[in-house]
């Protein structure tokens, strides 16, 4: 246990992580939705059409950002899980079950807008290749975490066996990652890649790399929010809450 | 005028474009909106039944 250990213990503190990351969301809500309009606006008016899919393209500043959130907010529950089961941490919990209904959001508008592009492009809504039926499974495991956490009685078991999902459900997000390498599919392979120069213009990039950091800064402010309110629900009997009430209802509350 | 009608048409794939953009941004909304109700409704139960269950520490 040295520092990193203490800041870890300091981390898992409901109380902590409530009052330090207050300005962290007004931040990140900020520059999300700042982010957002513009990236919007950028891929929607200014970025040129494809020269093979005209404007159906655009659907990529939605689909792609969404796409990449929906396997990280997952391997971001598989984390959790992991510190629940072996530090017993309560926030990370929390974390799990305020971030599975949103994660179901997000891969859902990401498989709506995969479908809706699918159509000009593939000329079909759906197609069973491998890319796809893998995100669809990744809609029902997010679906299955709540269905869970649900069907258990008893918080603490219900919060271990969500974990052990959440943590076996991993396995999932690199196959959705090489999908497009290991089999052959139909969904074009990835937009971005660190190593290598975008094969797209940029022109056409730029407004997704914005669209894309927008999306990740405005869902991240939306599970820090969600938390938030979590701990205030799950604390409500502890000292601590009940002044911030106090001090809420005077009106300096946050 | 009529370059705006063009742009909403976006070059015959206008439906597929906004009803992809308004799914995700009607998704986006909510998601805002979500919590936001959830804090009111913290505040409603537990302000004003702070006296009432005051006794239970």
């Amino acid at each position: 246990m040295s520092r990193l250990g203490a800041f870890v213990h300091r981390l898992g503190s409901p109380r902590w992580f409530f009052d330090m990351t207050k300005p962290w969301l007004r931040a990140l809500a900020v520059i999300g939705i700042a982010l957002l309009i513009i990236g919007t606006v950028w891929g929607l008016v200014f970025a040129p059409e494809d020269y093979q899919q005209g404007n159906s393209f655009r659907i990529i500043y939605v689909h792609v950002p969404t796409a990449h959130l929906a396997e990280a907010l997952y391997l971001a529950m598989g984390v959790a899980g992991v510190v629940l089961l072996v530090w017993r941490m309560k926030l990370a919990d929390m974390f799990i079950a305020v971030t599975a209904p949103v994660g179901m959001a997000i891969t859902g508008v990401a498989l709506l807008t995969g479908a809706i592009w699918g159509k000009p492009t593939w000329g079909a809504w759906w197609v069973w290749d491998a890319r796809t039926t893998s995100v669809l499974v990744l809609f029902f495991l997010y679906l299955g975490l709540m269905a869970l956490r649900e069907a258990i009685p008893g918080r603490e078991r219900a919060g271990r066996a969500v974990a052990v999902l959440a943590i076996v459900g991993t396995v999932n997000v690199p196959i959705i990652k090489y999908s497009v390498d290991w089999w052959l599919t139909l969904h074009q392979p990835s937009s971005f890649s660190l190593t290598e120069q975008p094969t797209m213009p940029v022109e056409m990039w730029l407004p997704l790399l914005v669209n894309v950091v927008g999306f990740y800064c405005f869902v991240v402010a939306v599970v820090l929010a969600g938390l938030r309110n979590e701990i205030l629900e799950r604390e409500s009997d502890t000292v601590w809450v009940r002044d911030w009430l106090r001090r809420a209802q005077s009106g300096s509350g946050s | 005028m009529n370059d705006f009608v063009t742009f909403l048409q976006m070059g015959g794939h206008g439906l597929y474009v906004w009803l992809a953009y308004g799914i995700a941004w009607a998704v986006l909304i909510v998601l805002a909106t979500r919590p936001v109700l959830a804090r009111r409704r913290f505040l409603a139960v537990h302000g004003s039944g702070r006296e009432r269950k005051g006794s239970s520490e």
